[in-house]
Protein backbone atom coordinates (compact mmCIF):
# COMPACT_ATOMS: atom_id res chain seq x y z
CA UNK A 1 0.00 0.00 0.00
CA UNK A 2 2.91 2.32 -0.51
CA UNK A 3 1.73 6.12 -1.52
CA UNK A 4 -1.09 5.11 -1.15
CA UNK A 5 -2.07 6.94 2.09
CA UNK A 6 -1.96 10.93 2.06
CA UNK A 7 -2.08 13.44 4.80
CA UNK A 8 -2.81 16.59 4.07
CA UNK A 9 -1.09 19.24 6.86
CA UNK A 10 -1.05 22.99 7.67
CA UNK A 11 2.12 24.04 8.75
CA UNK A 12 3.19 27.41 9.58
CA UNK A 13 6.09 28.13 7.45
CA UNK A 14 4.65 26.43 3.86
CA UNK A 15 0.98 26.22 4.79
CA UNK A 16 -0.26 23.32 3.41
CA UNK A 17 1.04 20.40 2.08
CA UNK A 18 0.81 17.12 0.96
CA UNK A 19 2.38 13.65 2.75
CA UNK A 20 3.05 10.87 1.62
CA UNK A 21 2.90 8.26 4.23
CA UNK A 22 6.13 6.23 2.69
CA UNK A 23 7.90 9.63 2.76
CA UNK A 24 7.60 9.56 6.66
CA UNK A 25 10.59 9.31 9.15
CA UNK A 26 9.43 7.85 12.37
CA UNK A 27 11.74 8.49 15.55
CA UNK A 28 10.74 6.25 18.07
CA UNK A 29 12.34 8.63 20.60
CA UNK A 30 12.01 11.85 19.08
CA UNK A 31 14.98 14.54 18.50
CA UNK A 32 16.74 15.87 22.07
CA UNK A 33 14.15 18.07 23.72
CA UNK A 34 11.19 16.98 21.75
CA UNK A 35 10.90 13.50 22.76
CA UNK A 36 6.71 13.48 21.59
CA UNK A 37 7.20 14.85 18.23
CA UNK A 38 7.67 11.71 16.83
CA UNK A 39 7.31 11.84 12.91
CA UNK A 40 8.78 13.99 10.59
CA UNK A 41 9.22 14.31 6.65
CA UNK A 42 12.27 16.44 4.81
CA UNK A 43 11.20 19.23 2.23
CA UNK A 44 12.88 21.04 -0.06
CA UNK A 45 13.00 24.88 0.58
CA UNK A 46 9.97 26.29 -1.85
CA UNK A 47 11.56 27.75 -4.89
CA UNK A 48 15.56 27.33 -4.07
CA UNK A 49 15.78 23.31 -3.99
CA UNK A 50 19.36 24.11 -5.30
CA UNK A 51 20.74 25.02 -2.14
CA UNK A 52 21.93 22.22 0.11
CA UNK A 53 19.62 23.25 3.23
CA UNK A 54 16.12 21.17 3.72
CA UNK A 55 13.88 21.17 5.79
CA UNK A 56 13.32 18.70 8.38
CA UNK A 57 9.48 19.38 8.83
CA UNK A 58 7.64 17.71 11.96
CA UNK A 59 4.30 15.83 10.99
CA UNK A 60 2.80 15.75 15.00
CA UNK A 61 3.48 19.42 15.35
CA UNK A 62 3.10 21.69 12.11
CA UNK A 63 4.87 24.77 14.04
CA UNK A 64 8.17 22.50 14.32
CA UNK A 65 11.04 22.49 11.80
CA UNK A 66 14.08 21.82 11.48
CA UNK A 67 17.05 23.48 8.52
CA UNK A 68 18.69 20.53 7.81
CA UNK A 69 22.45 19.49 5.84
CA UNK A 70 24.24 16.89 4.27
CA UNK A 71 27.26 16.84 6.91
CA UNK A 72 29.50 15.53 3.95
CA UNK A 73 28.96 18.27 1.55
CA UNK A 74 30.72 20.91 4.19
CA UNK A 75 32.72 18.22 6.26
CA UNK A 76 34.04 15.55 3.48
CA UNK A 77 36.06 13.87 6.02
CA UNK A 78 32.88 13.24 8.58
CA UNK A 79 32.82 9.94 10.11
CA UNK A 80 31.58 9.52 13.19
CA UNK A 81 31.64 6.37 14.84
CA UNK A 82 28.47 5.29 15.78
CA UNK A 83 27.66 2.57 18.55
CA UNK A 84 26.72 -0.52 17.73
CA UNK A 85 23.79 -0.96 19.51
CA UNK A 86 22.43 2.73 17.58
CA UNK A 87 22.49 0.56 14.10
CA UNK A 88 20.75 -2.01 16.05
CA UNK A 89 18.01 -0.20 17.65
CA UNK A 90 17.55 1.48 13.54
CA UNK A 91 17.99 -2.46 11.88
CA UNK A 92 20.59 -1.06 10.03
CA UNK A 93 22.49 -3.80 8.50
CA UNK A 94 24.14 -2.25 5.19
CA UNK A 95 26.32 0.69 5.28
CA UNK A 96 24.01 2.33 2.03
CA UNK A 97 20.94 2.18 4.45
CA UNK A 98 22.37 4.82 6.80
CA UNK A 99 21.30 8.32 5.75
CA UNK A 100 23.60 10.97 8.37
CA UNK A 101 21.60 14.41 8.66
CA UNK A 102 22.94 17.42 10.83
CA UNK A 103 20.89 19.80 11.92
CA UNK A 104 21.22 23.75 10.93
CA UNK A 105 21.17 26.51 13.60
CA UNK A 106 20.82 29.96 12.00
CA UNK A 107 21.18 32.60 14.27
CA UNK A 108 18.41 35.07 14.25
CA UNK A 109 19.82 38.31 12.73
CA UNK A 110 23.03 36.50 12.00
CA UNK A 111 22.45 34.12 9.05
CA UNK A 112 26.08 34.27 7.94
CA UNK A 113 26.94 32.74 11.39
CA UNK A 114 25.10 29.79 10.32
CA UNK A 115 26.06 26.08 11.92
CA UNK A 116 25.45 22.04 11.81
CA UNK A 117 25.49 20.38 14.78
CA UNK A 118 27.91 17.83 13.99
CA UNK A 119 28.16 16.56 17.58
CA UNK A 120 24.49 15.13 17.71
CA UNK A 121 23.90 13.71 14.14
CA UNK A 122 20.93 12.44 12.86
CA UNK A 123 21.06 8.93 11.58
CA UNK A 124 18.16 7.65 9.38
CA UNK A 125 17.72 3.52 8.10
CA UNK A 126 17.11 5.12 4.14
CA UNK A 127 15.26 1.37 3.58
CA UNK A 128 12.69 1.14 6.90
CA UNK A 129 12.51 5.26 7.06
CA UNK A 130 13.71 5.31 11.03
CA UNK A 131 15.73 7.81 12.60
CA UNK A 132 17.34 8.38 15.94
CA UNK A 133 19.39 11.56 16.98
CA UNK A 134 22.72 10.32 18.59
CA UNK A 135 24.53 11.99 21.03
CA UNK A 136 28.36 11.62 20.17
CA UNK A 137 30.28 11.14 23.30
CA UNK A 138 33.91 12.34 22.02
CA UNK A 139 34.32 16.01 21.42
CA UNK A 140 36.22 15.39 18.00
CA UNK A 141 32.99 16.94 16.01
CA UNK A 142 31.59 20.27 16.95
CA UNK A 143 28.17 21.05 18.37
CA UNK A 144 28.73 24.34 15.69
CA UNK A 145 30.28 23.64 12.67
CA UNK A 146 30.24 27.01 10.64
CA UNK A 147 28.76 26.45 7.31
CA UNK A 148 29.95 29.87 5.67
CA UNK A 149 33.26 30.51 6.85
CA UNK A 150 34.40 32.87 4.07
CA UNK A 151 31.56 34.74 3.84
CA UNK A 152 32.33 38.48 5.99
CA UNK A 153 29.96 39.12 8.33
CA UNK A 154 27.37 41.88 7.06
CA UNK A 155 27.85 45.30 8.23
CA UNK A 156 24.30 47.42 8.82
CA UNK B 1 16.79 14.15 44.46
CA UNK B 2 18.51 10.78 46.37
CA UNK B 3 21.43 11.53 47.60
CA UNK B 4 23.97 8.93 48.93
CA UNK B 5 27.62 9.06 50.48
CA UNK B 6 29.60 6.41 48.81
CA UNK B 7 33.66 5.74 48.70
CA UNK B 8 36.10 4.73 46.32
CA UNK B 9 34.93 1.18 45.36
CA UNK B 10 31.77 1.09 46.74
CA UNK B 11 28.57 1.34 44.33
CA UNK B 12 24.71 1.65 43.63
CA UNK B 13 22.38 -0.28 42.11
CA UNK B 14 19.76 1.07 39.76
CA UNK B 15 16.46 -1.12 39.26
CA UNK B 16 18.05 -4.35 38.39
CA UNK B 17 20.13 -3.95 35.28
CA UNK B 18 22.09 -0.73 36.16
CA UNK B 19 24.91 -0.60 38.54
CA UNK B 20 27.45 2.23 38.99
CA UNK B 21 30.71 1.93 40.88
CA UNK B 22 33.37 5.16 42.34
CA UNK B 23 36.26 3.77 41.10
CA UNK B 24 38.92 6.39 41.97
CA UNK B 25 38.10 9.76 43.53
CA UNK B 26 41.27 12.93 43.22
CA UNK B 27 40.53 15.76 44.19
CA UNK B 28 37.44 17.56 42.72
CA UNK B 29 37.10 14.26 40.17
CA UNK B 30 35.35 11.14 40.38
CA UNK B 31 36.09 8.44 38.05
CA UNK B 32 33.24 6.52 37.80
CA UNK B 33 32.03 3.02 36.06
CA UNK B 34 28.66 2.11 35.07
CA UNK B 35 27.42 -1.70 33.86
CA UNK B 36 23.81 -0.78 32.19
CA UNK B 37 22.02 -2.56 29.56
CA UNK B 38 23.15 -2.12 25.65
CA UNK B 39 19.56 0.07 24.98
CA UNK B 40 20.10 2.60 28.15
CA UNK B 41 21.72 5.27 27.14
CA UNK B 42 24.83 6.87 29.08
CA UNK B 43 25.69 10.13 28.32
CA UNK B 44 27.80 13.09 30.40
CA UNK B 45 24.91 15.37 31.08
CA UNK B 46 26.57 18.33 29.75
CA UNK B 47 26.90 16.98 26.45
CA UNK B 48 23.16 15.85 26.09
CA UNK B 49 21.85 19.00 27.49
CA UNK B 50 24.28 20.74 24.96
CA UNK B 51 22.53 18.72 21.76
CA UNK B 52 19.27 19.72 23.07
CA UNK B 53 18.94 23.35 23.53
CA UNK B 54 20.97 23.28 20.31
CA UNK B 55 17.93 21.63 19.10
CA UNK B 56 15.79 23.92 20.62
CA UNK B 57 17.74 26.94 19.45
CA UNK B 58 17.76 25.27 15.65
CA UNK B 59 14.05 25.07 15.97
CA UNK B 60 13.32 28.89 15.75
CA UNK B 61 14.82 29.05 12.01
CA UNK B 62 12.23 30.84 9.70
CA UNK B 63 12.03 30.96 6.02
CA UNK B 64 12.74 34.44 6.10
CA UNK B 65 16.61 33.17 7.77
CA UNK B 66 17.38 31.11 4.81
CA UNK B 67 15.87 33.62 2.39
CA UNK B 68 18.54 35.90 4.06
CA UNK B 69 21.00 33.05 3.78
CA UNK B 70 20.05 32.64 0.04
CA UNK B 71 20.92 35.67 -0.78
CA UNK B 72 24.52 35.91 1.06
CA UNK B 73 24.91 32.33 -0.98
CA UNK B 74 24.38 34.06 -4.34
CA UNK B 75 26.30 36.76 -3.57
CA UNK B 76 29.15 34.64 -2.59
CA UNK B 77 28.77 32.48 -6.09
Amino acid sequence: MKGDYRVKLFTSRFGEIDIEEDKLINFTQGLLGFPDVKRYIVLDHPNNPDIPLKWLQAIDDPDLAFVITDPLLFYPDYNPEIDEHDLKGLNITEAEDCGIISIVTIPHGEPEKMTANLQGPVLVNLRTREGKQIVLESDKYPLRYSLIKDIPVSKP
Amino acid sequence: MLILTRKSGEGIRIGDDIRIVILEVKGNQVRIGIDAPENTHVHRDEVYERIKLENIKAASATSEHLQKLFKLWTKKK
